[in-house]
């Protein structure tokens, strides 16, 4: 039992380390090859825990192995559109100034009612609305309304404002960040002209967020916190 | 670029380890196959207590042998030639005529242990 409990602790660090080392890609939507490594070395690390008799090193080093190999295509794919091409497949278009790409959709394997659900789930009831839907190599389906049907913009209207960045946590449960104070072009000297006019101070701040314009807004902890 | 570094430097760590833990089982089996046909040997001149001192040898030489190829090596093989030492001893001190069998049972283990490793077209497939 202990062994098994070592064992799982090291094939944890193992995994998490390689889930890592695979990127943040990982994490979002999966391409062809990195769902393929993902189940191999989910596969791979439970048959490891499982059987005691098969040495640890079988188990971490197929592991680390894929991990490589995944890497190692992304990147080579990063560079050579060929490739990318091979591994990922390319974006198709199955519906063109609104009208079905029948074939297209026999080759992808895709019901009517796969592209009414992803039309639907952004927001389009009718195939006549849409410009352009494609599928991604990921499988999920990127839709461009016509441009009748798009929703008016801001800039559509002309009360578009200066693109300002989003606010920035300047203080989290009594801590000071240096670094998001600098992003939004601010320094100590305004914070604590801030502070003093608000009569409070950094230790009794639960979070302080503040933008670019020196917009900010302020609460305060809770007294029995 | 710095994961395909480290992916390369992993994958390079990886191919190192395979290529060791290779000459590793290959210099404790050919040390353990040599006290295997030690043992072969004297057990022939039918002298029970020089075979004993060999077979104490080897029994100790297993435990080196498993704590190392247990790494890399499947447990059940080795568990295998454990229950084969671990029933010489009797066979060797009663004289028995299939001693010289199981010796060579216990040979052809070792071997195969080695040769079961080795990347080769038929181990791969």
């Amino acid at each position: 039992m202990t062994i098994v409990l070592i064992r799982a602790f090291i094939l944890y660090l193992v995994v998490m380390f390689s889930i890592r080392l695979m990127g943040k890609r990982q994490l979002g939507e999966l391409q062809p090859a990195e769902l393929v490594t993902t189940i191999l070395i989910s596969n791979i690390a439970t048959l490891s825990l499982e059987d005691i008799e098969i040495p640890l090193l079988h188990g971490i080093m197929p592991i680390l192995a894929l991990v490589c190999f995944e890497v190692l295509v992304s990147w080579i794919s990063l560079k050579s559109v060929k490739f990318r091409r091979l591994i990922s497949g390319s974006p198709k278009i199955i519906i063109r100034d609104g009208i079905l790409d029948q074939d297209m959709l026999r080759t992808l394997r895709f019901s009517v009612d796969d592209v009414m659900t992803a039309l639907r789930l952004g927001g389009i009831f009718s195939i006549e609305e849409v410009q352009f839907a494609i599928v991604e190599t990921n499988g999920s389906v990127s839709v461009y309304q016509k441009s009748a049907d798009q929703p008016a913009t801001k800039e559509d209207v002309h009360t578009a404002k200066k693109d300002c960045n989003p606010p920035q946590v300047i203080i989290a449960d009594g801590q000071l960040r240096e670094h998001a104070l600098a992003s939004i072009g601010q320094d100590r000297k305004w914070l604590d002209l801030i502070l003093r006019n608000s009569g409070t101070s950094i230790p009794e701040i639960f979070m302080m967020t503040a933008d670019q314009a020196c917009r900010y807004q302020i609460i305060k902890k809770d007294q029995k916190n | 670029m710095n994961h395909c570094k480290a992916s390369v430097g992993i994958l390079i760590g990886l191919i190192l380890l395979c290529i060791s833990s290779l000459m590793i089982l290959k210099s404790k089996s050919e040390t353990y196959l040599a006290i295997i046909d030690q043992l072969e040997t004297t057990f022939q001149t039918g002298s029970i207590e020089d075979t004993l001192v060999v077979y104490d040898k080897l029994e100790s030489e297993l435990e080196k042998y498993h704590n190392i190829t247990g790494l890399f090596v499947n447990g059940t093989e080795l568990d295998e030639m454990r229950e084969i030492v671990s029933s010489l001893k009797p066979m060797i001190l009663a004289n028995q005529k299939n001693t010289s069998a199981e010796i060579a049972r216990l040979r052809m283990l070792v071997q195969n242990l080695y040769e079961e490793e080795l990347p080769e077209f038929w181990n791969i497939l």
